[in-house]
């Protein structure tokens, strides 16, 4: 496995939480996730977020309302419903379990 | 100076410039594609869209009203290729896969057709190029009609995806008259000069090779925008491939001919503008008789017309022709009638192709079938009451000689006996 796919392993499997953990903070439209997304270097292309977006709500995970905007077309805001935010306090739980125990492992190896 | 196009996306418009529209088309229609049998879900593409629209209104200013090629690229490069997705949601793309094969029905292809898509349907149901099944439809006139007609009124429409499929174009870019043979080249894979070389050879052997040059030019149409061009030599469209295909075309036109293939083409390159002369003369004249044709026709259609509606309303001068009268009066109101209502779709019909043929009109498909499936059914009764119309005449001794001169060897008498 190559330095490039463990990055993108990783980082496929983080999105969901990661997209989930902006929505649940405040309403925010599609560009402003992009944007949190790319700062952090989680995503690389824009274009992967849409798909995700789209299942999360299927899942019944995020909810979204059309606003008007002061400059352009109306934008869709995205917020986290209850079942989202329990699923994402699930996630939490998990990472930290994972984060900890990977931690644990680079420790003992020292 | 370059040539726009006025596109709408994501509730704004934009004005594109011709080669950035060919790229974003052949973007999108990826996109949409990849999305659509993933996810089934069109608001995807629609948020995509809409994303895609924020980053070009940020790209315009006052300075600069239109979209041109860098700005599609950049566009492109952040909003990720079908690579980028595939590596996300790789583990999806296997069923869309599954699905594919089990799609094994005959439909008729509405996204490349001609007339109804039945042939361009056959071709993908077996797998093959529209354009042999549109020949071999062509050659067997006139039962393919009624084939046409039954697999058109009885297979269902369905869109195929007419990038997975390799097409059969004219290249007239790259090509020397019509582009047949370099169509033919990328098609097949063959060297063009093989192909030109047997198109000539073929003609010193009565001509068989000038007829199928000339029925491929008819039946194929000219790549002409990138994602035909693409088609053409067998690439899948999508973006990795555009940027190859872009490269490889430019590494193709360096590439200098030797001198043996110059001497073979000089002649045609030639005779090219000369041939392409004589096509348009050749179409011209040929308008030109169809015209002449057509309009005796329809002048001879209403004549016709004319007689038959006198004969209905008893019209004619008795004391002028007492014989051709009494014919007339014998001849059943029945008859008369059909004839006049086929004579009148006769006309209609000759108008609408004529239209067609002379100045492209087109006239709307399904009512024009309706006016033929009519004026059949007004043959075809017309035809059947045609021996009762001699038997009457005959019973009344009013049968004229040119009809009776032929009684024993006509198709109606033997018919009737």
């Amino acid at each position: 496995m190559s330095t490039e796919n463990f990055k993108i392993q990783i980082r496929k499997g983080l999105l969901e939480f990661c997209v989930l953990q902006i929505v649940s903070i405040k309403e925010v439209y599609a560009s402003e996730i992009i944007e949190e997304l790319k700062n952090s270097e989680i995503i690389v292309v824009e274009g992967t977020v849409y798909p995700l977006l789209s299942r999360l709500k299927k899942s019944n995970y995020i909810q979204h309302v059309w606003k008007e905007s002061t400059q352009g077309p109306p934008r869709k805001y995205y917020s986290i419903t209850n079942h989202g935010l329990e699923h994402l306090k699930e996630l939490v739980v998990s990472w930290s379990d994972i984060n900890s125990s990977v931690k644990k492992l680079f420790k003992t190896k020292k | 100076m370059k040539k726009t196009f006025t596109i709408s996306l994501g509730h704004s418009v934009f004005n594109v410039e011709e080669d950035a529209y060919d790229v974003l088309k052949i973007y999108l229609d990826s996109i949409k594609n990849y999305f659509q049998k993933m996810e089934n879900d069109s608001e995807i593409i629609s948020d995509f869209e809409l994303r895609i629209a924020e980053n070009f209104s940020s790209k315009l200013s006052s300075g600069k009203q239109y979209i041109n090629l860098t700005d599609v690229k950049e566009v492109i490069q952040i909003m990720g290729s079908l690579d980028d997705f595939q590596e996300i949601y790789d583990d999806q793309t296997e069923d869309v896969k599954e699905e594919k094969k089990e799609n094994n029905k005959l439909y008729r292809d509405s996204s490349n057709r001609i007339i109804a898509g039945v042939c361009s349907g056959i071709a993908e149901y077996f797998k093959i190029d529209p354009i042999i099944v549109r020949i071999l439809f062509f050659i067997a006139v006139p039962l393919n009609l009624i084939v046409y007609i039954i697999f058109w009124i009885g297979i269902p429409t369905k869109d195929f995806d007419p990038d997975l499929r390799k097409i059969l174009y004219r290249d007239k870019e790259n090509g020397v008259i019509g582009g047949v043979a370099k169509g033919l080249s990328n098609y097949l894979k063959i060297d063009a000069n093989i192909i030109r070389v047997v198109f000539v050879v073929s003609l010193f052997f009565g001509g068989a090779g000038l007829l199928f040059y000339l029925l491929l030019w008819f039946f194929t149409k000219e790549a002409k925008t990138i994602g035909e061009k693409m088609n053409m030599s067998g690439f899948n469209v999508n973006l990795s491939n555009i940027e190859d295909f872009i490269k490889k075309k430019t590494k193709s036109l360096n590439s200098p001919e030797n001198t043996l293939t110059k001497i073979f083409l000089f002649p045609f390159r030639l005779l090219a503008p000369l041939i392409n002369v004589f096509l348009k003369i050749g179409v011209f004249v040929l308008k030109g008789v169809f015209f002449i044709v057509s309009s005796t026709f329809i002048v001879f259609y209403s004549i016709l017309l004319v007689v038959f509606s006198r004969i209905l309303f008893e019209d004619i001068n008795r004391d002028q022709d007492p014989d051709f009268y009494e014919l007339l009066n014998a001849v059943p109101d029945y008859f008369v009638i059909f004839s006049i209502i086929f004579l009148i779709l006769t006309i209609i019909i000759s108008l609408i192709i004529s239209f067609y043929v002379l100045f492209q009109r087109k006239s709307n498909l399904y009512f024009f079938m309706f006016l033929i499936f009519i004026w059949i059914s007004f043959l075809i009764l017309i035809i059947v009451s045609i021996p009762s119309v001699i038997f009457i005449l005959q019973d009344l001794d009013l049968l004229p000689f040119w009809i009776s001169g032929f009684e024993n060897n006509s198709f109606y008498y033997k018919w009737i006996y």
